[in-house]
């Protein structure tokens, strides 16, 4: 497999890269995922959580950097042999896959909710899809140039709108600090590392990156900024709502933006552009793993080129993302798949390979 | 396979052209009926015989703006409906003991026309329709018959619950959850009790403002100035029930011609206990931090009343714990100006005796005050509008879980005192 040198990423690419990858629909449903949990302590939950995501990344970053030329597909065969490789390299497939189609229903309910009533799921569903798949098709350099434009438009939209919230909070709501039970912590530190989820992206484009001295570097931006705006908007719900009302609620990030007016005239009603914003969060986050997916499978089918198999996911992703009921049960179906498929694929699978790995070389030291 | 390139593009083609075709949601803005205010009362099944009433018609008469050489048609209908004379159907039946409804829902929105040039001089302003419904938003699907425009509830500003209904917890609920819960209305709609129905408040013409809901709207919006007025938007409503099963509803009183926004309702466990007066409110607001430019006029001297009008009002509320007991201390720093005292009276304001005297004079009202409706809440309403459960949760979980289980009588028990600290700043341009 040859990589050409045109397509390469700077590391700056590579920060933008890990916030888009992150900031998905997660950050939605997320304050009142972890107030269940937490209470009104929900920021400190999503603190430790990013820290420990953080932690889960160097991990794999020390894993990866075994034999940085190459991706994780390669070290999974060199570690079980073709066969096996093969068996778990269809396992991360298998996880974007599902990834995708989760993202991709949750999107598509927040717009028929709050944009279009009448238009069917299935029509929002395709459009995202194709639009989606269009540019999966190019390689990484193309896909990090487009979050490169997309992403400080987020950034700044959420800024902006959080100024005008900023008038209305009443901060007394994080009150009492700390009063949580050690077990409810840890639950609670699980429902938000599946809003981090994302940046494991990076064992699949390592050979892509230029500098690889300076991943972790941009990988720190690019935590900090995500561990940021997750702050930012769980504080203002928790000071805007209070804990108790924000459970009730399923999009408590949009409420939050919903009921700004300045001056009546100039901003009105943005929730429109609140839930547009989130689609193209959402849309960097899933051209992203569609082109990782495909990445995979090129490698695994050994082609020169991966962009037949960005349409050929789709057909999945379209029927894996119709299967929950509503927004409820796909929310279930995402804990029940964060807990144990991506605790899996993220976090012991990379294990056992490196454990895998260092016994063969041990072997073969002696 | 370049056929199959080509079949692909084409299937490609299809699928776009099918797709793109426009928004299957797309409404031009012409055909949307604004909904700027919503009035739910309990149904009565005298309600639409009431509504046939001769004031009604009377007031009818007055707000809209019919020449008098031309006058209505009176269409006298039996109990189905029907016109007897053409046999048509002109109204909804009256309801039957098998069709019982629960709500009766007014629905307000603006004429847009009059903002056109082509406007006619006797066109009304706004139109006001009654319905019984089940479900409060469900009116507009009942309304689609008569109406030819899609009712939006986007701009809704103004919620009015009728006085009948507000008496009935199980109706606040459903109504509460069913403005929650709709995506479209604000949450910052104010809402308000009215005094009598809601639909007479709706009826009301004011003089200043003939469009009710932006009547309403735009005396709540001057609140944060204005102490005798209250703004309660949903949002604040809804948190408030939730965290403390209480809230303070804006209470209005229709007119005739005038239509006032003055005092609260007081709901606890989202049932109707009681009024708060204007003076109530005044020194409710005082606590809860929220009045700025309060008029308070209680204060005499000799035979004058001396006004005084607020400018800046500090509240800081501290805990205290006083052998099991829990003190709450309210310490309102009010800073504000007098506006008016006595010609040629030999005194400056700004200076002692005058100054002390009018400060020791209002500390001493507002602290009087402040205990007569620490006392109407605690004993008569027992209703924790103030936020004490609120403010003990926050600053002291541990004694909370404590009193939560009782909250109601332990609240009895807990002391409110106000400290009240009034500073005359300004007196105009004389002294």
């Amino acid at each position: 497999m040859i990589v050409n040198d045109n397509d390469k990423i700077s590391s700056f690419q590579c920060f933008v890269l890990f916030v888009s990858a992150m900031i998905g629909i997660g950050i939605m449903f997320m304050p009142s995922g972890v107030a269940k949990y937490a209470d009104q302590n929900g920021w400190i939950v999503v603190l430790l959580g990013g820290i420990i995501s953080f932690l889960v990344f160097m991990l794999l970053f020390k894993i990866a950097m075994s034999n940085p030329d190459v991706t994780f597909i390669e070290l999974l065969d060199s570690a079980f042999g073709k066969v096996l490789g093969i068996v778990f390299s269809f396992i991360y497939v298998i996880y974007f896959v599902v990834f995708s189609s989760f993202e991709t229903r949750l999107i598509a309910e927040t717009a028929k909710e709050f944009l279009f009533n009448l238009t069917p799921t299935e029509v929002l569903i395709i459009t995202f899809l194709l639009t989606c798949g269009y540019l999966s098709r190019y390689g990484v350099e193309v896909i990090a140039r487009m979050c490169e434009i997309l992403m400080p438009g987020i950034i700044v939209i959420i800024i902006v709108l959080s100024f005008f919230v900023y008038q209305r909070l009443d901060f007394s709501n994080l009150l009492p600090i700390l009063n949580i039970p050690i077990k409810k912590l840890i639950q609670g530190i699980g429902s938000t590392i599946f809003s981090f989820l994302g940046f494991e992206v990076f064992l699949f484009f390592l050979p892509y990156i230029r500098r690889k001295d300076k991943l972790i570097k941009s990988a720190f931006f690019g935590f900090s900024v995500t561990i940021l705006v997750y702050e930012v908007i769980i504080i203002f719900c928790t000071a805007d709502f209070g804990s108790k009302e924000m459970q009730t609620m399923v999009w408590p990030t949009l409420n939050l933006f919903r009921d700004v007016t300045v001056l009546e005239i100039v901003i009105e009603r943005p929730e429109s552009i609140v839930v547009a914003l989130w689609m193209i969060t959402t849309y960097t986050t899933e051209i992203i793993f569609l082109m990782v997916a495909s990445l995979i499978l090129a490698r695994i089918f050994n082609t020169k080129e991966h962009n037949f198999f960005v349409f050929a996911q789709l057909p999945f992703i379209y029927i894996l993302s119709l299967i929950p009921q509503n927004v409820l049960e796909t929310q279930k179906y995402m804990d029940f798949f964060s807990y144990f498929f991506a605790t899996f694929a993220v976090l012991i699978l990379p294990l056992i390979t490196y454990i895998v790995l260092v016994f063969k070389k041990k072997v073969k030291k002696t | 396979m370049r056929r199959l390139k080509i079949s692909g593009l084409a299937l490609m083609l299809f699928i776009i052209a099918l797709t793109f075709t426009g928004c299957w949601d797309r409404i031009e803005i012409e055909d949307r009926g604004y909904i700027l205010a919503l009035g739910v009362d309990k149904y009565d099944p005298s309600d639409l015989n009431k509504y046939e009433s001769k004031e009604y018609i009377e007031l009818e008469r007055k707000t809209e703006k019919i020449p008098p050489d031309q006058k209505k048609p009176e269409i006298r209908t039996d109990k189905k409906g029907i016109d007897p004379k053409t046999k048509r159907k002109v109204k909804p039946p009256l309801p039957t003991k098998e069709n019982q409804y629960k709500f009766s829902v007014t629905v307000l929105f603006p004429n847009l026309r009059m903002m056109s040039k082509t406007s006619k001089a006797d066109e009304q302003m706004r139109f006001l329709f009654v319905r019984p419904t089940n479900n409060v938003l469900g009116v507009r699907n009942y309304l689609e018959r008569d109406i030819n425009k899609r009712l939006y509830y986007g701009y809704l500003k103004v919620v009015v619950l009728g006085r009948d209904l507000v008496a009935d917890p199980g109706l606040v609920k459903e109504v509460l959850d069913s403005l929650n819960r709709d995506k479209d209305i604000p949450q910052n709609t104010f809402l308000y009790v009215s005094e009598t129905t809601a639909r007479d408040t709706l009826n009301t013409m004011p003089l200043v403002q003939p469009v009710t809901g932006i009547h309403l709207f735009e005396i709540s919006k001057n609140a944060t100035v204005y102490g005798r007025i209250i703004e309660t938007p949903l949002s604040e409503v809804i948190n408030n029930f939730i965290n403390s099963k209480c809230a303070v509803i804006s209470r209005v009183e229709p007119g005739i011609e005038t239509l006032r926004i003055a005092g609260a309702a007081v709901l606890k466990n989202y049932r109707f206990v009681g009024w708060l007066d204007e003076k109530q409110l005044i020194v409710y607001k005082l606590l809860m931090g929220k009045a700025k430019h309060t008029l308070i006029d209680d204060l005499k001297y000799k035979s004058t009343y001396v006004p005084f009008i607020t400018t800046e009002v500090q509240t800081k509320k501290k805990l205290e714990d006083k052998n099991g007991r829990i003190k709450v201390i309210y310490n309102l720093r009010i800073e504000g100006e007098v506006n008016q005292f006595v010609f040629q009276s030999g005194y400056k304001v700004l200076d002692d005796p005058m100054r002390s005297y009018i400060q020791k004079g209002l500390n001493s009202i507002i602290k009087q005050k402040a205990v007569e409706l620490v006392n109407l809440l605690k004993f008569k309403y027992n209703a924790d509008i103030l936020g004490i459960g609120d403010l003990i949760s926050k600053r002291r979980p541990k004694d909370w879980e404590r009193l939560k289980k009782n909250w109601d009588d332990e609240f009895k028990k807990i002391d409110i005192v106000v400290v009240p600290d009034v500073r005359v700043r300004r007196s105009g341009t004389i002294y």
